[in-house]
């Protein structure tokens, strides 16, 4: 009997190391192919304030920089700031704020938080689906992309403006 | 129960030590100075430092939970392998002596860092005498596999030897059956923790 229940609990042991491998297996596939669609920009579109369906290119002739965010985030807010304070420095780049929550918590986040008055600012709701391809699993993250498509960085968390202009000047 | 409050005791010193004057502000606006501004840095202490009396306070209760843990699969172990019973109190004395090894590796990292003064927070967090990571270089090493690499090192193995020693007593002195339990109960016990951690670190990278 005893030498039963200790294959029992070795078995448990191994179907939980087991789970857990084939969990991680997962994990890094889906890690290898979000790496492989973050390296390049592939082109989406979002929905603005004004326009349904706005694309997004791979090329361009300025670099991009996408700061992903939720409006309930004290660093997205905090980052949304700093952008709205330094956005003279940001003049060369295309500047995207995307979130996948409604719009109309998205335009009310943009004029609590001064982005609403900056001109050329592209601010707007990014479909659920789009967004997972970045791997977006935390609040802010940035990605600054070169004219051509390549990712030139990415950031976790808030980060300051020359942290991102050192990347496209 | 000495040995424990001795041991508690010990781990917030060091952990007073290593706060205080390893992890320096300097280090700290280093690692965050390529990221942040220095206010959003200043703020960041701030707010690390009204909260770091939590820090000491959580540590008896994560000890008391560690030694807990382990004695409650050794004490499993025990009661499949054994035909006598025995109590889970005799064996808390067994886990809480061989678990003083783990404080080897941390005087040791205190000395190092105490007398070679240029190093990074990455240094320290990885600092790891005779773990299997000191054979790659942490920088090049997937987040999610630095834990694992961390965690098998020589304290580990020798741990087991200690725990099974300790309890060779509840086996008539028969060394390798006493380890032949610990590595099954604690050693699997174990392992299935490195590999909850390596999948909740794959999740949250």
């Amino acid at each position: 009997m005893r030498k039963k229940i200790i294959i029992g609990v070795l078995l448990v042991v191994a179907g939980v190391l087991a789970y857990l491998g084939q969990a991680i297996a997962f994990k890094l596939q889906d890690k290898k192919e979000i790496e492989a669609h973050v390296a390049f920009l592939q082109p989406f579109e979002f929905n603005g304030f004004l326009e349904e369906n706005v694309p997004v290119k791979s090329k361009s002739t300025q670099a991009k920089v996408f700061f992903f965010f939720n409006t309930e985030c004290e660093h997205c807010q905090a980052e949304a700031r700093l952008v709205a304070k330094a956005y003279e420095a940001l003049n060369k780049v295309d500047v995207y704020f995307l979130s996948i929550e409604p719009l109309e918590n998205i335009q009310k986040f943009a004029k609590d938080y001064g982005l609403a008055a900056l001109p050329d600012i592209n601010i707007g709701q990014i479909d659920a689906h789009e967004a997972a391809k970045f791997g977006i699993n935390s609040f802010p993250m940035v990605f600054i992309y070169a004219p051509g498509g390549q990712l030139l960085k990415s950031y976790k968390g808030e980060v300051k403006i020359e942290a991102i202009t050192k990347y496209i000047n | 129960m000495r040995l424990q409050v001795l041991n508690i005791i010990i781990l917030v010193i060091l952990s007073y030590y290593l706060k205080n004057y390893l992890v320096t502000d300097e280090i700290l606006y280093n690692l965050y100075d390529t990221q942040l501004s220095y206010s959003q840095i200043e703020q960041i202490l701030s707010r690390q430092n009204e909260w770091v009396w939590l820090g000491y306070a959580l540590i008896p209760f994560i000890y008391l939970l560690k030694i807990g843990l382990i004695t409650i699969c050794v004490y499993i172990g025990l009661f499949l392998m054994l035909p006598k019973k025995i109590k889970f109190r005799e064996i808390v004395p067994a886990v809480v002596k061989a678990d003083m090894l783990f404080l080897i590796p941390a005087f040791i990292k205190i000395i190092w860092f105490t007398f070679n003064v240029d190093y990074t927070l990455e240094d320290l967090q990885y600092f790891m005498p005779g773990a299997l990571l000191n054979f790659f270089d942490p920088s090049l090493v997937e987040s999610w596999l630095l834990y694992p690499l961390q965690a098998f090192n020589i304290y580990e193995v020798a741990f087991w030897f200690m725990l099974a020693y300790q309890l060779k007593e509840f086996f008539e002195d028969d060394f390798q059956a006493s380890f032949k339990t610990v590595a099954l109960s604690y050693g699997s016990s174990f392992v299935v923790w490195v590999v909850f951690l390596m999948f909740l670190s794959i999740n949250l990278s």
